[in-house]
């Protein structure tokens, strides 16, 4: 081939140096998709907001006492899943396992809660079609819960996925996805059980 | 050389390979774009001969046929194909970053397909309100023959091809950032790389509002809720969907026009050989068009009640996007001045792709501008105009590709008189059934309509639509007959054993016709030029390639760690 | 699969995350965002609904920068990263503030 003819042989690294590693990029490039998702549907609720007088009214029938104990429980797999991270650093496998568990126990624990509260509610006739309020309402935490499932899951292909290989990035990773969803709980609570 | 065997299964069907993943979304394209032409030609027929369908047929055919065009022929062939093929050799990488997402991606698209077609088949029919799913038609169960079930697997099928192409550009932008070879700065990125990586990046931002807003239109059709839909004594907006969805629509028009420029780059250079005119003003006039493409979406709205301020802005930022698309236009015809110019196939499909992109964008104008929009909007004016670009894009632009790449992919070679001819019959029946459709629409004539016969003033024009649909049917045998060549040619074509039979210089060219699994083999390649090194004088060549291949000392790098 | 395609520049940046081994203080963190939670709740209990918005997504900005910044260790990432989590911020702004005008008269109405 003639292009092939200079060919020498050398010592190379693959590729141009780049500082991030690939895993942690990519993810953030997903993640910072994923942030639209949520901020779309919070836009629409803010512009619906603005423009309709009886969100008050209606908030005072959410149920502050379980979504705080919810705030608390994912508040807490946030500590857990970034002291998994800090573990997986240091190499401390084993309590890296632990505290992986830990987050998905609190993910499942708050999507359970969260059945609940969703059944009370509906008990009381507060269904989705009833007012402005109430769509916005299932609909954002109806998708944040199924973000809180997804993380779950992805803690626990972690989980799996760590047994065979030591991968920081992977540990990373599922916990950055873990405090993103709780960023936005962060702002869903206030907006739907406080004002 | 390889360490482990292949099955059938996960060589050609559950393959990793960026390669196959490639030829997998390209040829699904391919065979979709017949399928969305085949329905086009139906609903002409129609048009031509009224009667022909039904109306909730030729709505239901109108429908598919724009969304299959869009998102399941230039998405998966322009980003798919060519991006999935084409990037990691283009960069001298050997794989995608993540393989297995890339392998996801397909079948998630694949998936996406399946549902696509069978939506048109269930009790009902399939989705008839046009590809924008406007509310209050789409989120209104009732408003045509009860077609609720085929709406839901209608957004479900485009949930799943966005949900697709979303793991292709979290791939695509992790590894053009991540995986270059060495010496291969950004500001050497062969243009068609960067086309890529500006289109990924417009997609992942614009596509996921319109996420939030399909899961408020489904809520709207399953549940009953409101957010679109305006019923008595209840809030409800169908303009925060058209705002959501041209939040996504209009970047993604530039989603799949950066690839097919960049297709054109690709090829004008090689067959010109020329040096493409000014490597900076494509980079930067991309980037700006891309930043711009997010403020211009809401002249699809100008006639939509939005409010005339903001009408007024996006007129203005609209016209100020044709600057530096202009400007690439420019380049790309500065490009062939003083080149020696080959005529192959991909060089005719290239160039009058370039000759009917500058009607669409001069067209586009008009259509920009608030006070002609009023009266051209939903004519055929619109029909034409977005004919002229994405069919220039969506057809034009990526068969050039596949006749420039083919001898890459498959290592064969399409018969260059089919080609030619191909070509050439391509041009003319298009603009049989395109151009038209100007004067149409500055008559007056709407689109969208079952019939011109019924409006009194269009009737004088039904033989404008005969020519039209005549045009059309020619142009799509002409079409199945290449994929008929194509297919052919795969299996029992002539064989092409030059990895570099264009004399091309980025770095796909310089590794054997087909690549093996993992590109390079024992090689390594080095990137040691700016991209297009065209028309320097050499001793036996009249190029430089980018780079050169060297032989590596490291163990092979294998599929296993 | 993965490992096989990428080579050494990939593989040492883990040896490199080991190095700095210096941790920011999480659990210290943990209950600066739990104190604040309970004074949301708080406020909101004392202040009347339609004037606490300002107090509560204050202290829900401060809980997310907290989050962000040393959870997500953004105050340590480099301009790539820092770039992708802003864009989505200057998009829901450019969403909310070009939405605006042709939403809220609609509803007015």
């Amino acid at each position: 081939m003639a292009s092939m003819q200079r060919v020498e042989e050398i010592e190379k690294e693959e590729y141009e140096r780049f500082d991030v590693p690939f895993q942690r990029l990519g993810f953030w490039v997903f993640l910072s998709g994923e942030i639209i998702i949520l901020g779309g549907l919070v836009a629409a609720g803010i512009l619906f907001r603005l423009s309709y007088p009886g969100w008050f009214e209606s908030s005072t029938y959410t149920n502050v006492v379980i979504s705080s104990i919810n705030t608390f429980v994912l508040l807490t797999g946030s500590l857990t899943a970034v002291l998994a991270h800090k573990y997986a650093v240091d190499g401390n496998w084993g309590k890296v396992q632990l505290f992986l568990g830990l987050t998905a126990l609190a993910g499942l624990t708050f999507v359970g809660l969260k059945f609940i509260e969703y059944s009370k509610e509906i008990a009381l006739g507060f269904v989705p079609s009833k007012n402005v309020f109430w769509m916005f309402y299932y609909g954002l935490t109806g998708l944040h819960g199924a973000h809180v499932l997804a993380g779950t899951l992805i803690i626990i292909g972690v989980m799996l996925y760590i047994r065979k290989k030591k991968l920081v990035e992977a540990v990373e990773n599922a916990g950055l996805y873990w405090h993103f969803v709780d960023i936005v709980w962060l702002y869903i609570f206030p907006l739907f059980y406080l004002t | 050389m390889e360490h482990h065997e292949e099955s059938f299964i996960t060589k050609y069907i559950f393959s990793k390979d960026h390669k196959t993943i490639g030829k997998q979304y390209l040829i699904t394209g391919i065979v979709m774009a017949i399928f969305g032409g085949v329905l086009a030609g139906l609903f002409r027929i129609n048009l031509a001969e009224p009667g022909f369908l039904t109306h909730e047929q030729y709505n239901a055919l109108v429908t598919y046929h724009g969304a299959i065009m869009f998102f399941w022929v230039a998405m998966p062939i322009l980003l798919g194909g060519f991006g999935n093929i084409l990037i990691p050799l283009m960069i001298g990488a050997r794989d995608m970053a993540f393989p297995t997402l890339n392998m996801i991606s397909y079948w998630t698209f694949f998936l996406s397909t399946v549902i696509l077609v069978l939506s048109m088949f269930v009790p009902g029919g399939g989705f008839a309100g046009g590809w924008t799913i406007y509310p209050p038609l789409s989120a209104n169960p009732q408003s045509f023959m009860g077609a609720q079930l085929g709406t839901v697997l209608f957004l479900l099928a485009i949930a799943l091809e966005f949900a697709s192409m979303l793991m292709g550009g979290v791939n695509f932008v992790t590894t053009i950032f991540v995986m270059r070879a060495k010496g291969l700065s950004f500001m050497r990125l062969p243009i068609f790389i960067w086309m890529q990586l500006v289109a990924s990046a417009l997609f992942l931002f614009s596509v996921t509002p319109l996420i939030a807003g399909a899961i408020m239109l489904l809520m709207d059709i399953l549940l009953g809720t409101h957010f679109f839909r305006v019923e008595a004594q209840k809030v409800g907006d169908p303009v925060l969907w058209q705002h959501l969805f041209w939040f996504f629509g209009h970047p993604e028009v530039y989603v799949i026009l950066f690839p097919a420029l960049g297709i054109l780059y690709e090829i004008f250079t090689t067959y010109a050989r020329r040096p493409v005119f000014s490597y900076k003003t494509v980079v930067y006039s991309t980037i700006v068009a891309g930043v711009l493409s997010f403020v211009v979406w809401a002249h699809h709205q100008f006639v939509a009640g939005i409010n005339p301020i903001s009408a007024m802005a996006f007129s203005v930022t609209t016209i100020l996007i044709s600057i530096p698309f202009s400007m690439q236009l420019v380049v790309l015809g500065l490009t062939l001045a003083g080149g020696s110019i080959r005529f192959t196939p991909a060089f005719l499909f290239g160039v009058s792709a370039f000759a009917m992109f500058i009607i669409g964008g001069l067209t586009g104008l008009p259509l920009g501008a608030v006070a002609a929009d009023v009266y051209f909007h939903d004519t055929y004016f619109v029909v034409a105009h977005f004919h002229y670009t994405v069919f220039t894009i969506a057809v034009l632009s990526t068969i050039a590709g596949v006749y420039h790449w083919f001898p890459k992919m498959f290592g064969k070679r399409i018969n260059d008189t089919f080609g030619k001819i191909h070509a050439i019959l391509t041009l003319i029946f298009y603009n049989g059934f395109a151009f038209p459709a100007f004067f149409l629409g500055m008559a007056g004539h709407p689109r969208r309509y079952y019939t011109a016969l019924e409006l009194g003033y269009l009737q004088k024009y039904q033989w404008v639509h005969e020519i039209m649909t005549i045009s059309a049917l020619l142009l799509i045998i002409t079409q199945v007959v290449f994929l008929f060549v194509f297919f052919y040619t795969i299996f029992a074509g002539k064989e092409e054993k030059e990895p570099n039979p264009w004399k091309s210089t980025t770095l796909e060219w310089l590794t054997p016709s087909p690549p093996p699994h993992l590109n390079w083999g024992n090689f390594a390649p080095i990137v040691e030029n700016e991209p297009y090194e065209y028309a320097k004088n050499g001793k036996d060549q009249d190029y430089i390639p980018q780079g050169r291949l060297v032989k590596i000392k490291q163990k092979e790098p294998s599929a296993h760690h | 699969m993965k490992g096989g395609v990428f080579m050494k520049s990939q593989v040492h940046s883990n040896a490199e995350h080991k190095a700095e081994h210096k941790h920011p203080p999480y659990v210290g963190i943990y209950f600066v965002l739990l104190l604040l939670t309970a004074a949301s709740i708080l406020i909101s209990m004392i202040i009347h609904k339609e004037a606490a918005p300002p107090f509560v997504f204050t202290i829900s900005t401060v809980k997310g920068l907290l989050i962000a910044l040393f959870y997500m260790h953004l105050k340590y990432e480099g301009r790539y990263i820092i770039a992708l989590a802003l864009i989505p911020l200057i998009i829901f702004a450019l969403i909310l503030f070009i939405f605006m005008p042709d939403i809220i008269p609609y509803q007015k109405m």
